[in-house]
């Protein structure tokens, strides 16, 4: 042991510059690792904290299918259910709040307002409903409360004034501690307020009853899968559904971060495994060389490989010291940089830090091991006499072989039937294989290129060909392999933007919603509907009808007797609704069920309705009054989560999809003709606004006002607040996932640009042979850009290869694990740029080491790697 | 493994149908065949011969640097041929030295610390070793340079730390490669007295591979290879740089 430490040390600092320049590599991979992997998290972290502020952090709740109030004990027996981390009864209610001042308007109208109160159990607030808050605080006992800017602003107050609830009966008094932030809607949008259950029981007079069970989960627990499992625990007419974060998608979204984190954190890892193992093994022949002269004066193979594997683990346990706070002080930047787009704060993942540790130091020892072996099983006189061993012809064939063996394991791995199973296996094995598989490939790769960009790059570099084709030949496997390294960096960009675009697309759609709505309560005419139409800014609208209309006797089984006889008919224009919401098809497909559907005889449900009623595609329901009942099939079972948010959002969910178990989906032509209406609850607008945001408010307010007077009773609400939300979770995080790509991009391009350079330096008596033989002292540093160049555009080629293959088993794993069918998107500007960085960074890196080249006299450059 | 000290009794090198071949593409090229080769006094012995002849292999299966296809091969009191890895090991490290035209010391080390390495690869304390190492460069005439790095000796030097280094652990047999092949005249002349005065004030058999009359007229006797076998010996006592060349080239021996 002592022995070896002190090869391994000599080993170190007989070359120092290489040491360093090695040291910087590791460190800078691990930086990839640990800033990749803190990133990541940061942005995990923000979308859930995003999430959970828009639409909660409800998992699942339990609902009376009528709406009527129910024991809460049920919160307590769910409780002890499996997968259940909590669950907490909810009082819902209407309660009129006024200034306990009496202050007036202008007009001398009293303040007032009638709120949805939300009732809750205090001491188990922080679980359920993180609301962002303005100012002030949540309420922690019976005579506080919280509420919305709308309330805020409508009653003119603040926290620490007091407001009463106006009832029959004495009036409760109650302080106003916070104020939550909500974006203010529009007209639609209902005024909320948060306090004690107890206060609203007493002011309802709904004592003990509760509106809803809300349920949270265990974290990674798949919701509908639980929700169905649970499901028949729950008596009628009580319904367990998923909450919106599941039924709009969310969870997968959240799940979706999940499995890019892990994945990125792998990647990150072995880009950090290649970089520090191709360093380690620059100038193999010189180490070896040294190693062999060990072996001839008595140093046995253990003594050999302790000392490499010590020389690996000094310089990957120096880099990771120096390279993973580096990492986090960057992601730190990053979040600093970013902050308001990443509330979630900054968030270090204890396996993200492991692995940039680990990662450095194994790649170290690994790729220690390999020149330690190399000289251990060779005899000493091979490894003297290793200096130039002429590569093979078959050499980039094999490679080539192995190379796609090595890719094609992980196609081999998706037949496995278990998709958690599946995923371990590939994250383990796949990943791992097809990164090696890739890194030999890069060697065919380089062949080829050599062969073709020789001649242009001899021109470039002014070199004569027959020197620039020879070098390049005879270090196909050299520089291939470096290229390997080189392209990680590239892939990893490739991947990351190419999943990361197509997550937020996804998630963009998920949520997709007309840009405003106009909403009559006794419903918009057909002239109504014309007119608005044809106001200014409105590109096009599409109704939606609400039309309630009686089920027939043999279908309202399975609902029982308290089952309500009428269904909510929302009567729809599919081929406008499509364009403006996304319909997610549970069951049937679009291609199928919209020409049955505008056929007349056919109608789409909501999945609670086919739990709850037991129909589902293929099953025929009769609608209508008696006399006048129609056949129709059921032909899909839909959800539609942008709509679900946006009527969320509004508040006026209880009016439109609340109780999907009541609704059928009808078209909106089919309404008129089989029940003679052609009004709209509910008109969709897309509106053709201007770019600027103060002259589309503007426009807006304009359109808003025209429709108050032109059509009295309809009230206009915009969506682009809350499209803008959405924008923020999915548009913004993608910047912040491409600035983690591009940080990986610089760390691991500058990495290996270290281990160029310190390649160059080893290679000090090859050059010095050149200069012997009559090299022009510049032959040297031209020599090299014009190797690095063919080298960079060989890992621009494996590299993009490698991160499209890697998006694409993205695309299966999001698929398996988080039920998101993503679609393969390649960043072609991005790809662009960042092989332009990859070959620059390369060239500059490689600079400094190329000119102290140029300065080196012949002796000197002969002496390199000789020793004495 | 001991470490082997000398003895009054010198038993040299023995050597006996030594085979050796090496494979070149899908054939072999034979460098050495049915080699036979008995030296019992220590002293400056010279092995030359023209290129291909076999000297070079002769010189790394002695080393146990490489291992014969068939024969015996005795260094000192040690049979080489049959010995394993490990015990190869430990004979190069104490059982020959090894001197290489190249020197190969290692860049970071001092001198000193360059000829304690076999000492620190043996597992001992460098520290009980170094008044030893101290005193063989004092002999060697570096007394004032052991605290310098290769880089800061001239290449006469440079192999003088070489030969230090092959001596630390008293080898009855030190092998050298051309050992002067990267000196000039001079520094080639004051070695090969180094070298002679070594041999005979320490009783060893330093065995040297050249192919330069000059240099072969320092050795007290010489062997000639053809074809991978002796073609000749003889004593160069007397014998100038062209008496020996002419002999040494002369036709084979019946």
């Amino acid at each position: 042991m002592r022995s070896s430490w002190h090869i391994a040390r000599h080993a170190l600092s007989g070359r120092r510059t290489r040491t360093v320049l090695l040291v910087i590599a590791v460190g800078l991979a691990a930086a990839l690792v640990a800033a990749v992997s803190t990133g990541l998290r940061t942005v995990q972290a923000t979308v859930e904290y995003r999430i959970s502020r828009s639409i909660g952090d409800v998992d699942a709740r339990i609902v009376h299918r009528y709406g009527s109030p129910f024991d809460p004990a049920i919160a307590d027996e769910v409780r002890t259910w499996t997968g259940v981390r909590d669950s907490a009864a909810r009082t819902e209610g209407a309660i009129t709040l006024a200034r306990t001042d009496d202050r007036r308007d202008r007009d001398g109208r009293r303040l007032r307002i009638t709120v949805q109160a939300r009732g809750v159990d205090a001491s188990r607030q922080d679980a359920f409903n993180q609301y962002d808050l303005l100012e002030g605080r949540v309420p922690t006992n019976a005579e506080e409360i919280l509420v919305d800017p709308l309330t805020a602003e409508r009653l003119q107050i603040g926290i620490g004034e007091r407001v009463r609830i106006e009832r029959f009966g004495d009036p409760i008094e109650l302080e106003v501690v916070g104020v939550r932030d909500r974006p203010i809607l529009g007209a639609l949008q209902k005024p909320k307020v948060l306090l004690d259950g107890s206060v609203i029981d007493e002011a309802t007079g709904r004592r003990g009853r509760a509106s809803m069970i809300s349920i949270l989960l265990e974290e990674g627990l798949d919701v509908p899968a639980w929700v169905e499992a649970n499901a028949e625990r729950i008596e009628s007419p009580l319904l367990l559904e998923a909450a919106e974060r599941a039924r709009a998608g969310y969870d997968r979204q959240v799940r979706a971060s999940q499995v890019g984190f892990r994945v990125g954190i792998i990647v990150a890892f072995l880009a950090c495994a290649f970089i520090v193992a191709i360093g380690m093994t620059t100038a193999i022949g010189e180490q070896i060389r040294q190693l062999g002269m060990l072996r001839c004066i008595g140093a046995s193979r253990w003594q050999l490989g302790g000392s490499q594997a010590m020389v690996g683990m000094l310089i990957g346990g120096i880099g990771a010291a120096i390279g993973t706070p580096f990492g986090i002080l960057l992601a730190a930047i990053l979040r600093w940089w970013y902050a308001d787009l990443l509330p979630g704060g900054l968030a270090v993942p204890l396996e993200g830090v492991v692995s940039a540790m680990l990662g450095a130091i194994l790649a170290g020892l690994l790729g220690a091991a390999w020149p330690a072996w190399r000289a251990a099983t060779a005899s000493p006189l091979e490894a003297l006499a290793n200096r130039a061993k002429i590569m093979k012809h078959s050499a980039p064939y094999w490679f080539a072989a192995f190379g796609v063996g090595l890719a094609l394991i992980q196609v081999v791995l998706l037949l496995i039937p278990n998709p958690d199973v599946r995923f371990l296996v590939y994250a383990f094995i796949g990943l791992p294989a097809v990164h090696v598989g890739y890194f030999l490939l890069a060697v065919p790769v380089f062949a080829v290129t050599a062969l073709l960009l020789s001649r242009p790059l001899a021109k470039i570099f002014a070199l004569p060909y027959a020197l620039l084709a020879g070098n390049l030949r005879s270090g196909t496997v050299r520089l291939g392999m470096t290229a390997g390294a080189l392209m990680v960096g590239l892939s990893v960009l490739v991947s990351t933007w190419s999943n990361g675009l197509a997550l937020v697309e996804d998630f963009r759609e998920r949520v997709r919603f007309a840009d405003g709505f106009v909403m009559k309560t006794g419903g918009l005419g057909v002239a109504e509907q014309d007119l608005i139409r044809s106001m200014p800014h409105v590109a096009n609208a599409s109704p939606v009808g609400y039309l309630p209309l009686r089920v027939a006797e043999k279908d309202r089984l399975g609902t029982g007797d308290m089952a309500p006889p009428n269904v909510v008919c929302v009567g729809f224009v599919p081929e406008e609704f499509l364009s403006f919401n996304r319909i997610d098809w549970i069951e049937g497909d679009a291609s199928t069920a919209i020409p049955r559907l505008t056929d007349g005889d056919a109608v789409l449900v909501a999945k609670e309705f086919l739990t709850a009623r037991g129909l589902g595609v293929g099953d025929v329901i009769t609608l209508g009054a008696v006399g006048d009942e129609h056949d129709f099939e059921i032909v899909g079972v839909v959800g539609a989560a942008g709509l679900d948010m946006a009527t969320g959002v509004f508040g006026i969910r209880s009016v439109y999809l609340e109780h999907a178990v009541s609704c059928v989906f009808m078209d909106f032509e089919t309404v008129a003709s089989r029940f003679g209406t052609r009004e709209a609850f509910i008109m969709q607008l897309n509106l053709d606004l201007p770019a600027d945001d103060d002259a589309a408010d503007a426009a807006e307010a304009d359109l808003a006002q025209s429709i108050r007077e032109e059509i009295p009773g309809a009230i206009f609400a915009s969506g682009r607040e809350i499209k803008a939300l959405v924008e923020e979770i999915g548009g913004k995080v993608l910047a912040v996932t491409a600035s983690i790509a591009i940080a990986a991009l610089l760390l691991a391009s500058l990495g290996v640009g270290n281990v160029v350079a310190a390649g160059i330096t080893a290679r000090g008596f090859e050059f010095g042979v050149l200069r012997a033989v009559g090299g022009a002292a510049e032959v040297g540093p031209r020599l090299v850009l014009a190797e690095i160049a063919a080298t960079g555009v060989a890992a621009v080629v494996t590299g993009t290869a490698l991160g499209v293959h890697l998006a694409w088993i993205g695309v299966l794993m999001y698929e398996d694990l988080a039920g998101i069918d993503l679609s393969l998107r390649i960043p072609v500007a991005a790809t662009a740029i960042g092989a332009v960085v990859v070959v620059g960074l390369a060239l500059f890196a490689s600079l400094p080491a190329s000119l102290a080249l140029k300065r080196r006299s012949p002796r000197v450059l002969l002496s390199t790697g000789r020793a004495g | 493994m001991k470490t082997p000290q000398p003895t009054e009794t010198f038993r040299g090198i023995d050597v006996r149908n030594l085979q050796k071949a090496y494979r070149l593409g899908s054939g072999s090229v034979p460098a050495i065949r049915g080699l036979d080769l008995q030296i019992h006094e220590p002293g400056l012995v010279g092995v030359m011969g023209p290129s291909g002849s076999g000297k070079s292999t002769l010189l790394h299966l002695l080393g146990g640097l490489d291992r014969p296809d068939a024969g015996e091969i005795r260094v000192g009191e040690t049979r080489i041929d049959t010995m394993r890895e490990r015990e190869l090991t430990s004979f190069r490290r104490h059982g020959v030295g090894i001197i290489f035209q190249q020197f190969n010391l290692m860049a970071s080390m001092t001198a000193l610390e360059n000829v304690l390495l076999p000492a620190v690869l043996d597992g001992r304390q460098p520290e009980r070793m170094s008044a030893r190492a101290a005193s063989l460069l004092e002999d060697l005439g570096l007394s004032d340079r052991m605290g310098h790095r290769p880089d800061a000796l001239s290449g006469g030097e440079q192999q003088r730390v070489a030969i230090a280094r092959a001596l630390l652990f008293e080898p009855p047999v030190v092998l050298a490669d051309e050992p002067t092949g990267a000196l000039d005249s001079a520094a080639s002349d004051r070695l090969w007295g180094l070298l002679d005065d070594l041999s005979r004030s320490r009783r060893v058999l330093i065995l040297m591979v050249t192919h330069e009359p000059a240099a072969a007229t320092h050795c007290r006797h010489l062997y000639v290879l053809r074809d991978g076998r002796v073609a000749d010996d003889f004593a160069t006592e007397g014998m100038d740089a062209i008496e020996l060349a002419h002999r040494a080239t002369r036709p084979v021996r019946a």
